[in-house]
């Protein structure tokens, strides 16, 4: 069985991507999967090669044939994102407005109005050194950014059967949203990374609503916790307080920005965060991944 | 985008990466330039509003951002033609009954319109709230918060935009917008940021940083709204500085790397109210509306 765990936050920036690279350094054999499409820097710390690359049609956009239009304007009636106008004597898609659901197709007496897929975005595939690694670039100012996420996954999901590894550690968007709904998905379950202050306690609990929503399991990481011990603590007893567990903390270290400038996961260089991610990683294991956690305990000496 | 004549000024502030300082400098601006004239925050970031958390507004105003659902009526003969007819996949045929996914319903219709026998009707749904209220004198709070396991947040910003801003008063004395909106570099941040007459990217020094920062400095481009930098937690490095001289980029303001920044900031304070830091956010309301009216500063 192959699992999967995503590293996500209700707010940016708490450092989800910092834990991932770290929780691929100290897991062993694995496939990454970049999941935050839309900023995405999972490859800027994990050393890679492209391997593969596709470019990704995740919507579609109304197609007008100006030929077939008699200029009726039943599809303006049925577009509910004002995106055809008039246009002489007859009509024109705005593809910005255009959400390419098709309603107007059904509209349009003359057949006049196709769907044309759009592209948003790239899917690459490279070879991390301990598996496949799955990421994508939504275009700039694309639509669908849940959609690239879903092919993403299925991406990591496919290099994971085809090589015989069954863990795949996911990087997530921040928010609780599309790409975040379709990042947790699914998984065995969601380490929520967050960070000792009221924003960080208030995105937090909107994204344990997401994850309680579909049935997720999560536990909760807070990171830099001591710039302000008392509302890490406060983080912490609220997430117990609603059945979520703790997976540990992590202390402020100024090793991390100067790892993602050598393009390093924390955990090669050591230090106080290095050594509490490698907590955290096992409490990850224990809370979410029972039975990887009985397995590895099995074969450490006693 | 050409900004309509006569309409409020708005500075739209973003970054790509997310935890960068976007709601810190757009709630102390916004407190800024409500000392010099009406004022309006708007939260966009619908997936995380936390603006609240340091404006502390008085909730005067609230009401849900609907989106239309189709219910499947008894003139139903299953034919599959409503499931075919919707893209976001969000009509399953089971057992020969049309089951609607309810978070997949973008709420446009097509099926509808696509049903031979019209057994198709519509409701409407709440998935999101918006919010609003006052935030002390001359200034205005507005948020949109989208709904647990909801994914229409475009839906909700466009809500937010028409109901916040759409129906502002043009001409002298018109309020001032600051728009604080969603990470990343989707077609939400576009809905967020277009039509702005300054986009204020905010960006820290670290190689994620500056990648995130060249994918919100392409979007701010092919919006065509003039960009400006704020570099946040400031490390001396001089990192973003040689960025912004090479992309022509000018930059409105700083703050340096501070733990009594991050401490003030983490239990929703002010840095304006505070005498280490109010200076900056006045330099920067200065710089702000001064490069929003396409002055050249140095």
């Amino acid at each position: 069985m192959i699992r999967q765990i995503a590293v996500v936050s209700g707010k940016g920036g708490t450092g989800k991507t910092t834990a991932t690279a770290a929780f691929a350094d100290l897991a062993g054999p694995a496939v990454l999967a970049d999941c935050d499409v839309e900023a995405p820097n999972l490859h800027l710390v994990t050393a890679h090669a492209l391997r593969m690359e596709t470019e990704f049609f995740g919507r579609h956009v109304a197609a007008l044939d100006v030929g077939a239009c008699r200029g009726c304007g039943a599809c303006t009636r049925a577009c509910r994102y004002g995106a055809l106008r008039r246009r002489g004597s007859a009509f024109a898609v705005d593809p910005l407005a255009c959400e390419g659901c098709g309603a107007c197709r059904f509209a349009c007496p003359y057949d006049a109005i196709s769907l044309a897929p759009l592209r948003t975005g790239r899917v690459l595939v490279s070879s991390a050194q301990r598996g496949a690694f799955a990421h994508a670039e939504l275009d700039v100012g694309a639509d669908g950014s849940g959609r690239l996420v879903t092919e993403v996954r299925r991406h990591a999901l496919e290099e994971a059967q085809r090589s015989g590894l069954d863990l795949v550690l996911i990087d997530g968007a921040p928010g609780t949203g599309c790409a975040v709904i379709a990042t947790i998905g699914g998984t065995q379950g969601v380490v929520a990374v967050t960070e000792p202050s009221r924003s960080g306690l208030a995105d937090l609990g909107r994204l344990l609503d997401v994850a309680a929503h579909f049935h997720v399991p999560a536990a909760v990481v807070v990171n830099r916790w001591d710039i302000e011990p008392a509302l890490a603590a406060e983080i912490e007893r609220e997430s117990l307080g609603r059945g979520v567990p703790v997976a540990g903390r992590i202390p402020f270290d100024e090793a991390v920005p100067r790892a993602i400038a050598q393009g390093l996961p924390v955990t090669r260089l050591g230090g106080p965060a290095a050594e509490a991610l490698a907590e955290v990683w096992a409490g990850v294991r224990d809370l979410l991944l029972p039975d990887l956690a009985r397995a590895a305990g099995a074969s450490e000496p006693a | 985008m050409p900004k309509k004549k006569g309409l409020a000024t708005r500075v739209a502030v973003l970054s790509g990466k997310g935890g960068t300082g976007k709601t810190t400098v757009a709630v102390n601006l916004a407190r800024t330039l409500a000392a010099a004239g009406q004022t309006i925050y708007v939260d966009y970031d619908v997936e995380a509003p936390d603006g609240a958390l340091f404006l502390r507004p008085e909730l005067a105003f609230e009401e849900p951002v609907l989106s239309r659902y189709p219910v499947v009526g008894d003139g139903c003969e299953p034919c599959g033609l409503c499931s075919a007819a919707c893209t976001y996949h969000a009509l399953a045929q089971v057992h020969g009954r049309v089951l609607l996914l309810e978070e997949f319903c973008h709420g446009c219709g097509a099926c509808v319109l696509a049903c031979p026998r019209k057994a198709i009707e519509e409701r409407e749904r709440a998935v999101g709230m918006l919010r609003s209220g006052p935030a002390g004198p001359s200034l205005g709070w507005w948020e949109g918060a989208i709904g647990a396991g909801e994914t229409l947040a475009d839906a909700v910003i466009r809500g937010l935009r028409h109901r916040a801003e759409g129906f502002l008063t043009p001409g002298e004395g018109a309020p001032l917008v600051v728009a604080d909106c969603p990470p990343g570099s989707s077609c939400e941040v576009v809905a967020a940021a277009r039509g702005s007459d300054l986009a204020l990217l905010v960006a820290e020094p670290t190689a994620f940083g500056l990648h995130d920062l060249g994918l919100a400095l392409a979007l701010v481009r092919q919006l065509d709204v003039r960009a400006a930098l704020f570099v946040n937690k400031d490390d001396g490095s001089g990192a973003l500085d040689r960025y912004a001289e090479a992309q022509g980029l000018p930059i409105a303001g700083r703050l340096p790397f501070d733990r009594a920044i991050a401490r003030a900031t983490a239990v929703g304070g002010m840095l304006q109210e505070d005498p280490r830091w109010a200076d900056a956010f006045s330099r920067l309301g200065a710089e702000v509306l001064a490069l929003a009216a396409g002055e050249v500063t140095a």
